[in-house]
């Protein structure tokens, strides 16, 4: 079974000097194996995913701190020790900061002390206040979790890198996370398979998966019962066949994303289009009509009227897909495009390189062991801070042609 | 030409909003040096004013400013007009360019990152100037040992994961057109990227840029591409003094 990349997941971080203290990210590198997994796991685990948001954070937090999603920890008392993990040049700016915390907080400089010791100044301002109540202001998960709730919950999807996934199934169970991703995720599991130009969107509602797939202009969709994840797996792998002979890295790499607002709107129009073309709709529109009444209050004498003024509300979400139109969705629909103009253009697009792979970058970068030396963070195991070379840019800037030069070849070509 | 025409219709009867500082010195520099060479009236100066401000805010190249000559001046002064747009046009371009690279060649020289330059890259990261920052203070960071250490890592990281994307996916409908000229242009420049790195760059950097078809795509590849040497050139001159200056000290 092939492996699929997710866009996302969680990673837990820790600081050097503070053990105790772990750090809930919320990170984005799908090129890492650490993101990797069995397409069978993912169906059966249907892990949380969603576009990463602004995260509150302190000006003077170090990494691993700056983009913390949460803490986990099963100390009660530790709202010192994460804000011990900041680093602080100016005092106006930790006061701004601690007031960010504390509204009332007045920073007066202790003498004998500097700011390579803050902690004095954040114990006067956090008097009194509990550990939710500095958290809320500092993660958008607003409680710290425990480390036995963190190891009931989530998932290692790689040990060695230290990323974790979160099934949908327990989201609801861990209320701190629930009511910060509550507006952030749809209200059933969404995501959007990409390799190559191609796109498929899988979603799971009423015990049924929904499958999108889309390539070029065909659009196809198919259902299947929650009992059948096997063949949805299949679906996927054969819906991006695996390619032996790419010379690229990543030619094969299927991208698991959360859904993008067209990703919304590609499901309302495919639905849309299976209801007006395929659906075995009586005459009498009564099974469309109690639909948009009982999901609505919509009314209309006409199928036109009636779906214009459907269309209005089911762009907006969420809709229940418990009606009988919706889970017989395995037919085929097509949608052809019509293109007027130009059609020797399009169909010469492949010659004209509309897809540019900027292979040689690949391996530029730095070298920069610097940091490896100097950090006083790291992942909880192994981190690639391995960072490649980069080319003289500029000698070979002193050498390259100008853009005219360059224009001037086009016109001696045969 | 419709877009053209909308264009010059609403740079005459729209009036100037307030341009950046930098934009407005740039705009008063052209117009000075134009009406050197060929007395402007009242009304073609604001045209002319309203007209590159709105390329500005539209980020377009000058080059778009030369379809605009002909409703500017009458046609007895037409190739006059050229002529003087040519004179100005490597002055223009230039000093385009020059901002940003001479803000990077600043920092150098004051050993310093500003915090606005933090800000802006922290803020608005994936956009064009970002990526010519992380380009700029990379090999700034590569070359000099002693470049300002602190945001070394950031700008580094920057470097690499911008450019470690590299799949660029124009839309299809940009290929809707029936200029040959420009597909040809397209098709040479695709061409020439294998052997030019710097093209690939300019390839990227105008991708972010949003730009809105084809002809606007090519415009600002032109002018990526003109931004990175200028850029990299100016950079190795500086870090060439660097490196001599330290090896006479020594």
């Amino acid at each position: 079974m092939r492996k699929i990349n997710l866009k996302y997941s969680f990673q837990l971080l820790m600081d050097k000097k503070e053990t105790d203290v772990l750090f809930l990210h919320y990170t984005s590198s799908h090129r890492s194996d650490s993101h990797e997994i069995d397409i069978l796991h993912f169906l059966e685990t249907l892990p949380i995913l969603f576009s990463p948001f602004a995260m509150p954070y302190l000006s003077g937090s170090r990494r691993p701190f700056q983009g913390t999603f949460g803490f986990v920890s099963d100390e009660k008392k530790q709202t010192d020790r994460f804000l011990s993990l900041t680093d602080y040049k100016f005092y106006d700016i930790l006061e701004s900061d601690l007031k960010k915390i504390n509204p009332t907080y007045q920073l007066r400089k202790k003498t004998g002390e500097t700011l390579n010791n803050v902690i004095p100044y954040i114990k006067e301002a956090l008097s009194g206040m509990n550990v939710q109540e500095v958290v809320s202001k500092l993660a958008p998960m607003s409680d710290v979790l425990s480390l036995n709730e963190f190891h009931h919950h989530f998932i290692p999807l790689n040990k060695e890198e230290g990323t974790y996934l979160l099934p949908w199934s327990q989201m609801q169970k861990i209320s701190s996370l629930h009511s910060c991703l509550e507006t952030k995720v749809h209200s059933f599991p969404t995501y959007s398979f990409t390799n190559k130009g191609k796109e498929m969107l899988l979603y799971f509602v009423n015990d049924t998966f929904f499958l999108i797939k889309q390539h070029g202009d065909q659009i196809t969709s198919a259902t299947f019962s929650s009992y059948e994840k096997q063949k949805v797996a299949e679906e996927i792998e054969t819906f991006f066949p695996f390619n032996p002979k790419a010379k690229y890295q990543h030619v094969n790499e299927i991208v698991v994303s959360p859904f993008s607002p067209s990703n919304w709107y590609k499901i309302v129009e495919t639905t849309a289009s299976f209801v007006e073309n395929l659906a075995p709709i009586p005459d009498d529109l009564s099974v469309l009509r109690s639909f948009f009444q009982k999901e609505f209050g919509i009314k209309a004498r006409s199928k036109i009227d009636l779906w214009n003024k459907g269309m209005q509300e089911l762009k907006k979400e969420p809709f229940s897909f418990d009606y009988p139109f919706f889970t017989n969705m395995s037919h085929e629909t097509q949608k052809n495009e019509t293109i007027t103009r130009n059609g020797e253009i399009i169909n010469n697009l492949d010659h004209l390189k509309t897809k540019i792979q900027l292979a040689s970058f690949e391996n530029s970068g730095i070298i920069d062991d610097t940091h490896k030396e100097k950090t006083d963070f790291y992942a909880v195991s192994g981190r690639n801070f391995k960072l490649y070379t980069m080319p003289d840019y500029g000698e070979m800037a002193s050498k390259a042609p100008s853009f005219a030069d360059i224009m001037k070849k086009k016109e001696v070509k045969p | 030409m419709n877009e053209i025409w909308e264009l010059f219709i609403q740079a005459r009867t729209s009036k100037i909003t307030h341009p950046k500082e930098d934009e407005k010195k740039l705009i008063d520099r052209y117009i000075d040096q134009f009406n050197q060479s060929y007395s402007l009236t009242i009304d073609q100066k604001e045209t002319m004013e309203q007209l590159l401000y709105l390329l500005f805010d539209q980020k377009k190249s000058i080059y778009d400013f030369y379809p605009f000559l002909a409703f500017l001046f009458p046609m007895e002064h037409i190739e006059k007009s050229k002529q003087v747009f040519n004179e100005l046009l490597p002055f223009f371009s230039t000093k385009i360019i020059l901002s940003q690279t001479q803000r990077i060649l600043d920092c150098a020289k004051e050993n310093e990152i500003s915090s606005d330059i933090i800000h802006y890259v922290t803020k608005y990261s994936h956009s064009k100037e970002s990526y010519i920052w992380a380009l700029g203070f990379s090999y700034l960071y590569n070359e000099l040992p002693t470049f300002v250490p602190s945001y070394r890592h950031k700008f580094l990281f920057l470097y690499r994961n911008f450019f470690k994307k590299q799949e660029v996916k124009l839309p299809k409908n940009w290929f809707l057109i029936e200029d040959a000229d420009l597909l040809k242009t397209y098709e040479h420049i695709v061409d020439e990227m294998n052997e030019n790195s710097f093209l690939r760059l300019a390839f990227l950097l105008s991708f972010v840029e949003s730009p809105e078809n084809l002809s606007s795509f090519i415009h600002s590849l032109e002018q990526s591409y003109e931004e990175i040497i200028s850029l990299f050139t100016q950079l190795y001159d500086y870090v060439k003094l660097q490196k001599e200056n330290t090896n006479a000290k020594n």
